[in-house]
């Protein structure tokens, strides 16, 4: 275990974790700003990485094409799904009725892109920073290119006119309406938003982790993890959380690879218990 | 449905279904036998459902890692049986002593999270159990999954029988327990736990006791479906997929009612169903129908096909 281990596992851990904290960010917003238990997170997630998958290898669509058409689909979606089936429903509607899109969603990847696991088979290039110490390209690009997206989308919240009605929905949805606010559209527009992030973080982890049918539930458990562990609904600490997370993830597969799950879960319980009063209700945004 | 006539007509169907059950398998012949693992496959999902409605629908515990105890009494008897040689009662008394620890943690840690929060937790715990299962070789024989003999296993017609009495004695308890002290403060503790324990409900107490006797009949369910199966594997029973079912058809049926998970099971049949007719040309299409039917449902039926049964019952009620 040289100095050179630990520094190329901490930063490849890092610029993974990156990606992590992007796809938990658009899960904390939905769920803790929007208050919108969307169970169908992973299979959005899969169902992005399978489009880009299909439109780069065998459409021979070029990716500035993907990168501009499938955010716009993915928001019409998320409007739509908002809109028409959620609207006004319960927690225990928001949950059956995403699941069953979600299984929608998987069943249309398994009809059209059949289950096969795909990847793209890029030999990830690796920059030598220093002796000994190499990093990933692609995860380099994916940790600066996610870093300045949430950025952005914190300014756009912060500073855009939109945002401010989105977070004056999120604050007081009554209050927003007595404004003059269309809450409910306000909402969907939100909820398409987050639609957009899923998308981004799809197209960029297919570059990283080939697809499998299965990987949504995994993706989705993940976000919900480095969601709950940030707090619901703060996506800035979603992103530190999701370094965090993959940081553990890179010294645990170097370590005790077969039991990285289990310590990550094990961790994950636990902090949510010690976390309990301070986790309910958390709205900042 | 007027209420005077929901009840008989109820009972009516309720005894008809429970012949049909009866006599089926007095004739057989190979479409009887399609149809029995057909209703094999139902009665083990509404007794989970059941099981899984004493906890998620009474006291509100809304639980998405009920199959941990499915696989904990599955492993037992399994691990039981193959590896250590020990008697069938004994790994079912290993099974229900787990699941009971488990269900304690479980029960605990309820006092501290509520709604989605707790739901994340049982589904980490659950997620951990999986992978513990996956890799503890030495254990559990991995992912290849450990096979029991013959004499350890159950035929096709007694897990029929078996998972025919599971059913009627889930109800039986479900029926009892709703009218009963424990189903009037697990409802109090649902709709509204600071009220409850502000009138000096012990809360954590009463839900640790619901949770105890859901996850004993999850476990035991477990035990009896890797008798039936003749192996278990990590996937086929900590499975997301049946936890998902259980509350699936629990929700659909009507939450905390007593034959909620018997009108909820018509999703089981559809979905078994389309996928006997379309599931092998048409990989997706099952997984497609599945969903639209759930969506429909809780678009038309938000609270769930009891519900629109007793319309009347429920004003009064309310």
């Amino acid at each position: 275990m040289t100095p050179q281990i630990i520094i190329t596992l901490l930063l490849n851990g890092l610029f993974t974790g990156a990606i992590y904290g992007l796809f938990a960010s658009g899960l904390t917003f939905q769920l803790g700003s929007l208050s919108i238990a969307n169970f169908g997170y992973g299979s959005w997630l899969i169902l992005a990485m399978y489009t880009t998958f299909f439109a780069l290898k065998i459409w021979n669509v070029p990716l500035a094409f993907v990168v501009l058409v499938l955010p716009v689909i993915y928001f019409a979606a998320g409007y739509v799904i908002r809109n028409r089936l959620l609207v006004g429903g319960s927690l225990n509607v928001q949950i059956l009725s995403t699941i069953g899109i979600a299984m929608i969603v998987d069943g249309l990847i398994i009809l059209f892109y059949s289950p096969a696991p795909r990847t793209l088979g890029i030999i990830e290039p690796l920059i030598e920073i220093a002796p000994g110490i190499r990093i990933g390209a692609i995860r380099l690009t994916v940790f600066i290119l996610a870093a300045v997206l949430l950025v952005l989308f914190q300014l756009f919240l912060q500073r855009s006119h939109l945002g401010k009605v989105i977070r004056a929905v999120v604050l007081e949805k009554e209050t927003a309406m007595l404004m003059g606010i269309n809450s409910e559209r306000i909402i969907g527009i939100a909820f398409g938003i987050s639609f957009v992030l899923i998308a981004i973080s799809g197209i960029m982890l297919i570059h990283l982790f080939p697809v499998t049918t299965s990987a949504g539930s995994s993706y989705q458990l993940m976000s919900f993890l480095i969601a709950t562990i940030a707090g619901l609904g703060n996506m800035r600490g979603a992103f530190y959380a999701g370094l965090a997370i993959g940081v553990l993830n890179a010294f645990l597969l170097y370590f005790a690879a077969s039991f990285v799950t289990v310590v990550i879960f094990s961790l994950f319980v636990v902090v949510l218990i010690l976390r309990s009063g301070r986790t309910a209700g958390m709205r900042h945004i | 449905m007027h209420r005077n006539l929901a009840r008989p007509v109820g009972i009516a169907i309720i005894v008809g279904l429970i012949g049909v059950l009866l006599t089926l398998p007095l004739f057989p012949s190979p479409s009887t036998t399609y149809f029995m693992g057909l209703i094999l496959q139902v009665m083990l999902f509404v007794y989970l459902a059941q099981a899984w409605n004493l906890a998620g629908g009474l006291a509100g515990l809304f639980s998405l890692g009920h199959s941990a105890y499915f696989g904990i009494g599955a492993y037992a008897y399994a691990v039981g049986v193959a590896k250590y040689g020990l008697p069938p009662l004994a790994c079912f008394a290993i099974g229900l002593f787990l699941s009971a620890v488990l269900a304690v943690i479980t029960g605990l840690i309820s006092t501290r999270l509520s709604g989605m929060f707790f739901a994340m937790v049982t589904l980490g715990l659950n997620e951990i159990l999986l992978n513990l299962a996956s890799q503890l070789t030495w254990l559990t024989k991995g992912d290849a999954g450990t096979y029991l003999r013959k004499q350890f296993t159950i035929s096709f017609t007694t897990a029929y029988w078996v998972f025919f009495g599971l059913c009627i004695a889930a109800f039986v308890l479900m029926a009892l327990i709703r009218h009963s002290k424990l189903g009037t403060l697990c409802v109090a503790i649902k709709e509204n736990e600071a009220f409850s324990r502000a009138i000096g409900v012990n809360t954590g107490l009463w839900k640790i006791v619901i949770l105890l006797i859901s996850a004993a009949m999850v476990s035991i369910g477990g035990g009896f479906f890797a008798m039936y199966q003749g192996i278990v594997a990590p996937t086929m029973v900590f499975s997301f997929s049946i936890s998902i079912k259980m509350l699936i058809v629990t929700m659909i049926g009507g939450m905390g009612t007593v034959f909620g998970p018997l009108a909820g099971a018509v999703l089981i049949v559809f979905d078994e169903l389309v996928r006997a007719w379309l599931g092998s040309s048409f990989g997706g299409v099952s997984l497609v129908a599945y969903g639209t039917i759930l969506v429909i449902c809780v678009l038309f039926l938000p609270k769930g096909i009891m519900e629109r049964l007793r319309p009347a019952s429920r004003e009064a009620s309310s």
